[in-house]
């Protein structure tokens, strides 16, 4: 009995111990791979994972089995398939796992059928009607402002003044994270934002203003939408800059900022004394103008004013010859405060005081005249402009918005001139205001998926009064009565006031075609009052006649207005045919006379995309104007010191002709790349003037004459160059434009001009330390009419780029101008450079900015007209070197 | 049991796949460096078994600026690679010559060393990194253990996941992955060589038939020269692609 049960034991443990041996010499595992209907796995994979490391990794075969040796207790097995959940099993030995198939049965998982994007690491994404920049390809880390930050991205233009383009078309906004602050006023925000927080820059075309119009209107324009980078998105963040110079130069600026999703603020300020305009162009911002463009009545309705002191525009950087002293507040935000409105306040207070100063030489000789004066300006011009704009967008449902606008500005200018004409001393004065209410509310309906209806209300309520003094006496000769007489004085106010309705049908066919049609009504009424007076001292001697004046003109406009746009494939018709019925009330100095002109005008136009490189368009117009009130006015008005000028008395429409071609080649984006665009355009009638000029004073009389021709051809060409890495463009026009006046009771005379310009500039793309641009550019004018006339003038420029290392940059801005005509000194030359050494990165940067290092203290300029020569010298800011610190938070 | 059918249908209703039925498309950048850069886009669709990889449409690139490079103008693949694992081999339809070719090899063994160390989140998925060497190339690549499955883009494989991200020690080729689709076996397309019969022919012997057919083309330009021009050196050079070596070939 015992030797049997011990015999069993042994037996037992012998079998055991075996199998124990079996087990650490063989420790094959095998496994078979399931899912819930007991169907083999093929190729799963499996991993062998011990204390959290990877040990193996095996994958089941065709039918699912898989084997695996030398495992340890104490493993885990991780077992993974195509569409399964995957499954973590721990191996224990002691279960008896071995030498038998385990089964491993796998879940389905459920999968979203969604697709997964990436956010691509690629620079230039391009989507329908988007393009996106990321930044950080393009930029050199030397940008301060967005308008430097947006000079680097390919296809952008940004010209001298900061108008921005895509390509050959100017953007309608700069929006920052999908919302725009100031419309075509955007250099506000160009030439002040920094660039920093800038991640990438979308290009969207076919852009529509209002998005209940969005595919439906015809619309080639395009936008710009910033997008910050996500730490710089909801926090308040900006910077402040302040840089000091020699002589009482300095700047100032403060931006602050907080964009966040419901609410958007942008607070910044700017004082300067270094000739820098901040707020880009003060128009763009109160008056927008947009041509064509649904609910845009009354954009081109404003008041002219009849005279103003300052300075000309030159073919020159305006910041060299500003003298000024500027401060410029601006507090603009958008807020959100339910998700179906949208109010958006902008405002700003600029104060400047500028200072400009000319001399010049004027050759006067044509019909019997001869003469020559000298005159030596100098200008200081004080304004302060205040201006506000609310506005309210109420989306009323997804397919119904409600938008109200308003806008004040009051302006207050005091503009002075001390002049030496000829050797007299004469100081001007004017001051002037503006002040202008604005009221615009436009409704959208989107009343079917492809059709839109606006109805537009305005009302505009402008005035100018302008009060306008000089202390001597030119006129003499016109008024030989008054021989005492040793000042003058006018007084003028100019007042507009618009109300305009407007219903607009859109209506996008499903073959493509759309239709549009208008009916409205614009009543303008003008109000213009001038007062002449000639004085002795503080008594009126005379207010003579022929110099006063007091207009009152109104304009009725009933008008309909139809479009059709016609699409084949690639081949697109556009015509218009626009019918207006005026009334229009013309009191001159209490004569009255009425006229109830009808017309029409039509224009016919033709797209056509020949294929990917090649598009054409072409259009042809005929256009019928009605005189305005500056045209119109009976009585002698001054227009300045030496200047008097008067409107034809009477109604008057003028009729033109005009048909413009553009040919593209290629896209921006392009190695090569060219746009030609011809302009003719013939007025069938059209205001010239007969002056009768004197040394002392010039009289022009508006009168109407017939036939005028214009023609402007233009050529722009861009071809990179791979070997050099460098962009060549190369821009070609020619512009040829007559004129037809009488001077001094001469025969009707014609006045043509011929301008020629050519000119190519070559930049480079390194990415190493250096980099350069360099330019120039020929013009050549001529001027022919009894006598002829031409100059030729070059302007070249150098920019070099250095680029040591993170910390540390340097740019040099050289220019050269030449003016052909000139006796002496034909030759300028200007030199700038920008030094920037960032002390600590993102937070603190130090800056040494010089400007016109050479001390180029005046520069001359030639020009020539159709009665004469002038020479003008202007005086420019010197040579000055500003320190600057830069803090961002 | 019975709670476990009512389960299983609520499963099938949600739209779960069955592992048969699932296809999931991977769309990669491809960038080679040779003398020009060239980008394409490729798809690589699999199943649990076989792939497929096609290239797509191809572009210049100059800088940041791409320029399309002409006459191809339609979308259809030049290229496709099928690797089956059950077949234990690659199928590639390429042409030569306006011929279309059905080349075989066997799948390779890349041997791989896992790094099991790194880390990385690529499309959302966590990444490993992994080198191997493959025809004359080290390459370096990301691949992601959540999608359990071997293939990759081009003849990279072998792995156990998904090949999201690759690049080669020479700085000559990468392969980035842009996009991941998971599709319906009825909507996806997945038999790309079924219905054609090309020339089937094995690798070394195809690879023989394109050397033979550049040397002759330098022979043809050779034999045009001008009288008076004198050819100094002839040295030809073999066809530069992807696989610069082979396993045949001996160290020269």
């Amino acid at each position: 009995m015992n030797g049997k049960k011990i015999n069993k034991k042994i037996i037992l443990i012998f079998i055991f111990f075996i199998f124990s041996l079996q087990a650490k010499s063989q420790n094959l595992i095998k496994g078979l791979v399931l899912d819930l209907n007991n169907k083999r796995i093929s190729f799963a994979h499996i991993t062998i994972v011990k204390d959290s490391i990877n040990l193996k990794y095996v994958y089941s075969n065709k039918n699912g089995l898989f084997e695996f040796k030398n495992f340890t207790n104490g493993c885990k097995l991780k077992i993974s398939a195509l569409g399964y959940q995957t499954k973590e099993i721990t191996l224990d030995l002691k279960k008896g796992t071995l030498n038998k198939t385990i089964k491993i049965f796998l879940l389905e998982k459920v999968l979203d059928l969604e697709e997964v994007i990436i956010r691509t690491k690629k620079p230039i994404l391009i989507k329908k009607d988007t393009i996106s920049f990321k930044t950080k390809f393009f930029t050199n880390g030397t940008e301060q402002t967005v308008e430097e930050l947006l000079k680097t991205i390919p296809g952008l233009n940004i010209e001298t003044d900061g108008t921005i383009k895509i390509g050959n078309q100017e953007i309608e906004k700069l929006m920052v994270d999908g919302d725009d602050l100031f419309e075509k006023g955007y250099k506000i925000l160009s030439k002040n934002m920094p660039a920093y927080p800038i991640e990438e820059v979308e290009f969207l075309k076919n852009y529509s203003n209002n998005r209940l119009l969005k595919d439906i209107e015809e619309t080639d324009k395009v936008a710009l939408n910033l997008k910050l980078d996500e730490k710089s998105k909801r926090i308040w963040f900006g910077n402040f800059e302040t840089s000091i110079g020699n002589d009482n130069f300095y700047q100032l600026k403060v931006n602050l900022m907080n964009f966040g999703k419901k609410n958007k603020y942008y607070f910044f300020t700017n004082l300067n004394s270094i000739g820098y305009d901040a707020t880009g162009d003060i128009e763009n911002l109160i008056r927008p103008f947009r041509i064509n463009e649904p609910a845009s009545i009354g954009d081109n309705k404003s008041v002219n004013s009849l005279l103003n002191l300052s300075p000309n525009n030159l073919n020159f950087k305006q910041t060299r010859t500003n003298f000024n002293n500027a401060e410029l507040v601006s507090l603009n935000a958008i807020f959100n405060p339910t998700e179906k409105l949208k109010i958006k306040t902008l405002g700003f207070f600029n104060w400047d005081e500028t200072d400009f100063f000319r001399n010049s030489i004027d050759i006067v000789d044509g019909n019997n005249t001869n003469f020559t004066n000298t005159q030596d300006f100098e200008f200081r011009n004080k304004n302060r402009v205040a201006f506000g704009k609310l506005d309210f967008i109420y989306n009323i449902s997804k397919t119904k918005m409600l938008e109200a606008t308003t806008k004040y500005n009051n302006g207050d200018f005091n503009d002075n001139s001390n002049l030496l004409f000829n050797g007299n001393s004469t100081i001007e004065n004017l001051q002037h205001q503006n002040t202008l209410f604005d009221q615009k509310v436009i409704y959208t309906n989107k009343f079917k998926d492809k059709k839109v209806f606006l109805l537009t209300g305005r009302f505009i309520d402008e005035k100018t009064p302008q009060n306008y003094t000089i202390n001597q006496f030119f006129y003499q000769d016109l008024f030989p009565a008054n021989s005492n007489a040793n000042n003058i004085s006018q007084q003028s106010t100019n007042q507009m006031q618009f109300a305009g309705v407007n219903a607009h049908l859109l209506d996008r066919k499903d073959n493509g075609q759309l239709l549009e049609l208008q009916l409205g009504n614009e009543f303008r009424k003008d109000r213009l009052e001038s007062k002449f007076s000639i004085l002795e001292n503080n008594s009126v001697l005379e207010l003579p006649n022929g110099y006063q004046n007091e207009t009152n003109y109104q304009v009725n406009d009933l008008y309909l207005k139809s479009k059709y746009r016609l699409k084949i494939k690639d081949f697109g018709i556009v015509g218009r045919l626009d019918v207006h019925q005026l009334f229009n009330r013309l009191e001159n100095n209490n004569v009255s006379s009425n006229q109830n002109p009808f017309f029409i005008n039509p224009s016919l136009g033709f797209d056509w995309k020949i294929n990917d490189k090649n598009k054409i368009t072409s259009s042809y117009s005929y256009k019928t104007t009605n005189a305005k009130v500056l045209d119109l006015f009976s009585d002698f008005v001054l227009t300045g010191f030496r200047s008097f000028s008067k409107g034809t008395g009477d109604f008057n429409q003028l009729d033109a002709s005009s048909v413009v071609f553009n040919y593209q080649l290629g896209n921006w984006s392009d190695r090569f790349f060219a746009n030609t665009f011809i302009l003719y355009s013939k007025n069938h009638d059209f205001f010239s003037t007969n002056t009768a000029i004197e040394q002392n004073f010039t009289q022009a009389e508006k009168i109407l004459i017939k036939d005028r021709e214009f023609i402007s051809i233009n050529s722009k060409l861009d071809y990179y160059f791979k070997f050099i890495a460098s962009n060549l463009k190369v821009d070609l026009g020619y512009t040829k434009s007559e004129f037809k006046n009488i001077v001094n009771n001469s025969n009707l005379r014609l006045v043509t001009s011929n301008n020629y310009n050519y000119g190519l500039e070559l930049r480079s793309g390194f990415k190493s330390i250096f980099n350069y641009h360099i330019g120039t550019k020929w013009l050549t004018t001529e001027i022919e009419t009894t006598i002829n006339n031409s100059f030729t003038d070059n302007v070249s420029f150098l920019d070099l780029s250095f680029i040591f290392n993170k910390k540390l940059d340097f740019q040099l801005q050289s220019e050269r101008y030449y003016f052909g005509n000139l006796q002496t000194d034909k030759t300028y030359y200007f030199l700038d450079f920008y030094a920037r050494y960032k002390l600590i990165e993102n937070k603190l940067t130090l800056g040494l900015t010089g400007k016109n290092l050479f001390n180029t203290e005046r520069f001359r300029n030639f020009s020539i007209s159709d009665i004469g020569t002038s020479t003008t010298e202007y005086r420019l800011l010197p040579r000055f070197v500003l320190l600057k610190l830069e803090y961002r938070f | 049991m019975k709670k476990t059918i009512p389960l299983l249908m609520i499963f099938i209703s949600l739209g779960v796949l069955a592992q048969e039925n699932l296809v999931v498309k991977i769309t990669y950048s491809e960038k080679l460096n040779f003398d020009l850069p060239v980008v394409k886009t490729s798809e690589l669709f699999f199943k649990s078994t076989q792939s497929y990889y096609l290239e797509k449409k191809s572009e210049q690139i100059v800088d940041d600026k791409k320029f399309k490079v002409k006459g191809k103008k339609n979308n259809t693949s030049n290229k496709i690679i099928n690797i089956n694992l059950e077949k234990d081999s690659i199928f590639t339809k390429t042409s030569l010559d306006k011929t279309f070719f059905l080349v075989q090899e066997k799948l390779n063994k890349i041997v791989w060393k896992i790094h099991e160390k790194t880390y990385n989140i690529i499309l959302g998925f966590k990444s490993t990194k992994a080198t191997g060497y493959f025809r004359g190339r080290i390459y370096t690549v990301w691949f992601t253990k959540e999608i359990p499955t071997t293939f990759g883009p081009w003849k990279l494989n072998g792995l156990p996941g998904l090949i999201l991200e690759a690049k080669d020690n020479l700085n000559e080729i990468f392969f980035i992955a842009e996009k991941i689709e998971y599709l319906k076996k009825e909507e996806a397309p997945f038999n790309f060589l079924k219905k054609n019969s090309y020339e089937k022919i094995s690798l070394k012997e195809f690879n023989k038939k394109l050397n033979e057919k550049l040397e002759s083309k330098m022979q043809q330009i050779i034999s045009k020269l001008p009288k008076g021009s004198k050819v100094t050196s002839y040295k030809f050079k073999k066809y530069k692609g992807i696989e610069l070596k082979y396993e045949w070939e001996k160290d020269k």
